[in-house]
């Protein structure tokens, strides 16, 4: 519970301007937040409502001086933190107040063991011999559940594992037990399965300590699963503040309301009948080795199994899901099934005929059957072709007569819901939600039997998420298509899938209706995958999908 | 206050017009601008500045700047005007350094696409011949080409071209490298467009940029090849060349010392202005949002 | 039976390996740009020797075994240029192999030196201009180095000599040692380091501004990565950072270029040891030119490459000794 003693962080109307460039002056208008003893408030907002910045601005690690605290104050124990000298903060920094960081990847200095990186925020603080200070970090390493703790010590960054470099950054900042702890989105980069466990870390080591936590996300669902209070912002204005319960279970403000909704819920959508209909894509015991690589002559590379023995059925009108972490071979079965990867062995039957075994002129034939929305918005259209070029560029490869494919080409954006006037533009002019709306109608404008969509709102926004997978609902049920829909995202798959096949190291290891397979899990790696789904207890209020 | 996702944002001014703004907030890039427009205007009103030979007798020899209107420049010890030369000079400069260049990148560009797509052994092959290429030091196989195929400036061009490709190419190489399997290829290739038109169509519009910022940098050393030739004597004798000048003026830097060093300040404020308009191009070409 | 290679040495072996075909490559290059040029080995010999009648000349031919297939000649050039036999000079009258050998020490000697001074003179003044970025101090030094980088090696050596022989006289015009001189021991080394001052320091410049130029991007990519900030929330004050976050990266680049670039730095030579009359292979190259002493050029061609490819494999075990992301096995 709250500890009635004083807090460890107060901020009062902080603000923090923009270089003139930017979209707006201010980054963060009137930031009020406190943090006490033993409690998690959580920071939320989309990308661009200042909330990173702000977690700069309490460290004083601001890329000034384009970017500076313009106005407001900071207190840290009763101290003002924008009065003191860089000395004091650089004293403060990693012993009293410290931080962790998104990505895992690149937070850690690939040159230095891990080891030599945890020693550092020791030796830069503690005043100890280096006997203690190795035994020390390997206690650390401990308290945050490495395996073989001595051996992480001396490997380097990219030896081990994200899910155990985000443990060691975890160990680095709370080496010193620290007063208060800020984690900037500290689980987006990792797997639904590591982001528990690295949640429950960060709530033990916290609640033993007695510190403070600032936890900065966009996602609700890790919201609902450790806040004890919420700060929810939008363009650098705090919109709604309160305990976690208020704000999650009943939004005052329409945007809180909005946001929310976004999230999709668990209640999966009411099962299709499927029996009598006919397949329109089978897969049957496709396999992909990416081959080992080795010996004298090039550089080494293990043997990864990607998919084995992999078969399924794809109904007309039905959306399949395919769930996995990363790693687990859903990403290759998208590519294998449209041919984009030669499969080592087995088949991908498409209306009745094999896709993988046409010869390349017949491949091109068949290509209209089968089409993909892509992950990346950035990356999925060519950024020197004009969208209407695009959209048009398949159905003119196939013959069609290049007038006649352009107006379609019009005719399709209004489908997804964008002006005409989008047709001249080129794809750097639009945000990423507009850039998936235009890969979706890419996709449709070869009138193809089957869609297969790779994670297409995964690097979206949550309320932006909630109006693609809305468009995607409502073309899938009035054109009647069939969906291949690749995901990691649970919440999603339960929200749009009929059945899902969960994956795991390149196997399916359960199959069936998501509602059934969400109440009911069979195998112990969806059990552990469902479980770990962060906020599954929570239901989101506002059943509301209508965010135009 | 609902977060609408489809309303488009404001039309953007066209892509060539958003380039020249970021370039021209720039000074160094501008100041390059300005320096290369100068020596375009050299070489093009060379012909109005001096109808004649430049490499005729035309004046008193070592005759000091500024004090024979005829020749305001001065001359070097055959008598012959340094203004005319230098302004000569800048045309063989700039067609040498174009010419090459373009040699250089239709050569690096081929066997980089080449390499860069098919991968295997295609890239196995092409990169060790670049290797080999690379090895060997350019410039002593630049005087080894010279030895063989002589001294007519055609010869001269084809030489710098065929030492300099190996930089492009690798550049080419690595740009389809990472182009090759960018979402944006997938997607043309789910549709059913054939390898060629992936090459040429997709990838190639994407992979030019850099190349052509990187193309000023081999002006930039296509210059300062060919002057070095031209220096050690080994240029062509029937046409006016900065390089020529220097080596000339060697043989009196005692005593007129100008004769090397206004070709030789030529030269530096040429090659500065190519690197500058490199920079500046690159600079706008990939806008960072830091200063 | 389990016999423990070191990594590092199945790498080297690797990279080794990896240079044959290239080496290979070159013999046939040469070989082919010998086939190219006019005239043969034939024909200097008896423009030697004043002129000849045909028979003579056949006869020559096949003592010469240029009347064989052009595979043949191939097989046997590459056979002699494998045990490093690469002709004879006819401008020296001596092997070609023997002339180069006597070159290679001023060479080396200038390139070491040149190189050494360029590195880290240039990476030290880019982390600098890095560190204090826009400011004035990087101005000017970013200034210099645009400066030298476009500047002609020949230029700056003249200007150079104007300066610092004819103006001042402080130093030698040209040649490795002061001719009449007949120092030794300690008086010997200064005298050579008096002649190589000037030489140096115009190539030095010149590469400077490229590690500079390099080191200098590098450092402003690398302050901006992640794990700097990391390091800064931990507490690190800015030489630590510097120091152990930023040049361990950092440097990275600055060595990958240093083996790229170290071919064409080596042809850099053959200018400057021309205008401060060197004896070395630079000089002796541009004197093969204008003698057309093919044999001697191509075995310049062949002896240059080696001594890079070798440069390179050093370089190479260098990098994946500094860069820990490197999995040697």
């Amino acid at each position: 519970m709250t500890a009635q003693c004083a807090p460890i962080l107060e901020v009062r109307d902080l603000r923090i301007s923009l270089p003139a460039s930017a979209d707006r002056p201010f980054a963060l208008d009137g930031l009020n937040l406190t943090v006490r003893p033993g409690e998690i408030v959580c920071m939320v907002g989309e990308s661009g409502s200042g909330k990173s910045l702000s977690a700069g601005a309490i460290m004083r690690l601001l890329p000034e001086p384009q970017v500076s605290v313009a106005g407001g104050s900071i207190v840290f124990e009763g101290e003002d933190i924008l009065a003191k000298s860089e000395r004091e903060m650089r004293d403060l920094r990693g012993n009293r107040i410290s931080m962790i960081f998104q990505e895992p990847m690149t937070a850690l200095n690939p040159q230095k063991t891990v080891g030599w990186q945890l020693d550092e925020v020791l030796r830069l603080h503690m005043n100890a011999t280096r006997k203690q200070r190795y035994a020390h970090a390997i206690e650390m390493l401990e308290r945050v559940q490495i395996p073989d703790p001595a051996s992480a010590y001396n490997a380097y960054p990219h030896q081990i594992s994200g899910g155990q470099r985000q443990r060691v950054m975890i160990a680095m900042a709370l080496s010193l037990s620290p007063r208060l702890v800020i984690a900037d989105e500290p689980t987006t980069a990792l797997d639904v399965t590591t982001q528990l466990q690295i949640l429950k870390l960060i709530r033990e080591l916290q609640e033993k300590d007695g510190a403070g936590v600032l936890f900065i996300t966009h996602d609700f669902g890790v919201v609902a699963e450790i806040a004890d209070h919420v700060v929810v912002l939008r363009d650098g204005k705090v919109v709604e503040q309160g305990e976690a319960d208020q704000v999650l279970n009943h939004p005052r403000h329409p945007y809180t309301q909005a946001l929310i909704a976004s999230v999709p819920d668990l209640a999966p959508p009411p099962p299709k009948p499927v029996n009598g209909l006919p397949v329109v894509l089978k897969g049957s015991g496709l396999n992909k080795v990416f081959a080992a690589r080795g010996g004298l002559l090039s550089g080494k590379r293990k043997a990864v199994v990607a998919v084995k023995d992999l078969s399924f059925e794809l109904h007309q009108g039905e959306t399949l899901g395919v769930v996995g972490e990363s790693g687990s071979g859903k990403t290759t079965v998208s590519r294998l099934v449209t041919r984009l990867l030669e499969a080592d062995s087995g088949s991908v039957d498409v209306d009745g005929k094999d896709l993988l075994a046409c010869s390349a002129a017949e491949l091109r034939g068949m290509r209209k059957h089968i089409q993909m929305v892509f992950q990346d918005p950035m990356a999925s259209l060519n950024p020197r072709k004009r969208v209407v070029d695009i959209i048009a560029q398949g159905p003119i490869v196939h013959g069609e007569d290049p007038e006649q494919a352009r107006a379609r080409a019009r005719k399709l954006l209004e489908l997804v819901e964008l002006s005409p006037a989008a047709a001249s533009r080129y794809p750097h002019e639009f945000s990423g939600g507009q850039r998936q709306r235009i890969g979706i109608a890419r996709a449709l404008a070869m009138e193809p039997k089957v869609i297969v969509a790779d994670e297409p709102v995964s690097a979206l926004d949550v309320s932006v998420q909630a109006q693609v997978l809305k468009l995607l609902a409502d073309l899938r049920d009035r054109m009647n298509l069939s969906l291949l829909f690749v995901t990691h995202d649970l919440r999603v798959a339960a929200q749009l899938c009929d059945r899902i096949i969960v994956m795991q190291k390149g196997e399916i290891v359960e199959s069936g209706v998501t509602g059934e397979v969400f109440a009911n899990p069979q195998h112990p790696y969806t059990k552990n995958l469902l479980s770990s789904i962060p906020g599954r207890s929570w239901t989101p209020p506002v059943r509301n999908t209508d965010a135009a | 206050m609902t977060t609408v996702d489809t309303d488009l944002r404001p039309a953007e001014p066209s892509r060539s017009v958003m380039l020249w703004r970021r370039y021209r907030r720039n000074r160094a890039a501008l100041l390059g601008l300005g320096l290369f427009a100068i020596v375009v205007l050299m070489a093009l009103t060379a012909g109005l500045v001096d109808p004649g030979d430049p490499l005729r007798r035309a004046g008193v020899p070592l005759t000091p700047p500024f004090m024979d209107a005829a020749n305001p420049l001065g001359t070097d010890q055959l008598g012959r005007s340094i203004l005319s030369q230098l302004f000569y000079g800048a045309w063989i400069s700039l067609l040498v350094g174009v010419a090459a260049t373009l040699i250089s990148i239709l050569i690096g560009v081929v066997i980089g696409a080449l390499a860069g797509y098919f991968g295997g052994w295609i890239d196995d092959l092409l990169m060790r011949i670049t290797e080999a290429f690379q090895t060997i030091p350019n410039f002593v196989l630049l005087l080894t080409l010279v030895a063989i195929l002589g001294s007519k400036i055609e010869w001269i061009t084809l030489a710098i071209g065929i030492v300099s490709w190996t930089a492009p190419a690798r550049m080419v190489r690595a740009e389809f490298m990472s182009l090759r399997n960018r979402e944006f290829v997938d997607a043309a290739r789910n549709l059913g467009v054939s390898d060629t038109a992936l090459i040429f169509r997709e990838i190639l519009p994407n992979a030019l940029p850099p190349i052509i910022v990187y193309a000023s940098v081999i002006m930039a050393l296509a210059i300062l090849l060919e002057s070095a030739l031209a220096f050690l004597g080994l240029g062509d004798p029937n046409y006016a060349s900065w390089g020529n000048m220097i080596g000339q003026g060697r043989a009196v830097l005692r005593t007129a010392w100008y004769c090397a060093a206004i070709p030789g300040i030529a030269i530096v404020l040429t090659v500065l202005s190519f690197s500058l308009l490199g920079e500046g191009l690159n600079d706008a070409l990939n806008p960072r949002q830091k200063q | 039976m389990n016999v423990k290679i070191p990594p590092m040495a199945i790498y080297a072996l690797r990279r080794l390996l990896q240079a044959i075909p290239v080496i290979v490559l070159i013999m046939i290059g040469t070989f082919l740009l010998l086939k190219l040029a006019p005239g043969d080995t034939v024909d200097a010999l008896v423009g030697d020797m004043g002129g000849a009648d045909a028979a003579f000349i056949a006869r020559l031919r096949a003592e010469y075994g240029l009347d064989q297939p052009v595979w043949v000649q191939l097989w046997r050039y590459m056979a002699k240029l494998a045990m490093f036999d690469l002709g004879q000079s006819f401008v020296y009258e001596q092997p070609v192999t023997t002339v180069l050998m006597d070159r290679l020490g001023t060479t080396l000697l200038l390139m070491a030196t040149s190189l050494s001074l360029a590195f880290s003179v240039g990476i030290v003044l880019g982390a600098i201009a890095a560190r204090r970025a826009y400011s004035l101090t990087d101005n000017l030094i970013s200034t210099l180095g645009l400066i030298f980088y476009a500047t002609p090696s020949f230029f700056l050596s003249l200007m150079m000599m104007l300066l610092f022989s004819v103006k001042l006289g402080w130093l030698p015009v040209g040649g490795i040692k002061t001719i009449a001189g007949f120092y030794t021991g300690w008086d010997h080394v200064v005298d050579v380091a008096r002649h190589l001052v000037m030489p140096t320091a115009a190539l030095s410049l010149i590469y400077l501004s490229f590690y500079l130029r390099l080191m200098r991007s590098s450092v402003l990519q690398v302050a901006d990565q992640d794990f700097v900030r990391t390091a800064r929330a931990k507490g690190a004050g800015e030489t630590r950072l510097m120091v152990h976050h930023i040049m361990r990266n950092a440097l990275l680049p600055a060595v990958t270029l240093f083996g790229l670039q170290f071919s064409t730095l080596l042809g850099g030579s053959v200018v400057v040891e021309t205008i401060f009359t060197l004896p070395g292979l630079g000089q002796l190259a541009y004197q093969s030119v204008i003698q057309r002493d093919m044999n001697t050029l191509m075995g310049i061609i062949f002896l240059c490459s080696i001594i890079v490819i070798l440069v390179n494999f050093l370089t190479d075990l260098l990098y994946a000794r500094l860069d820990s992301r490197i999995e040697l096995t």
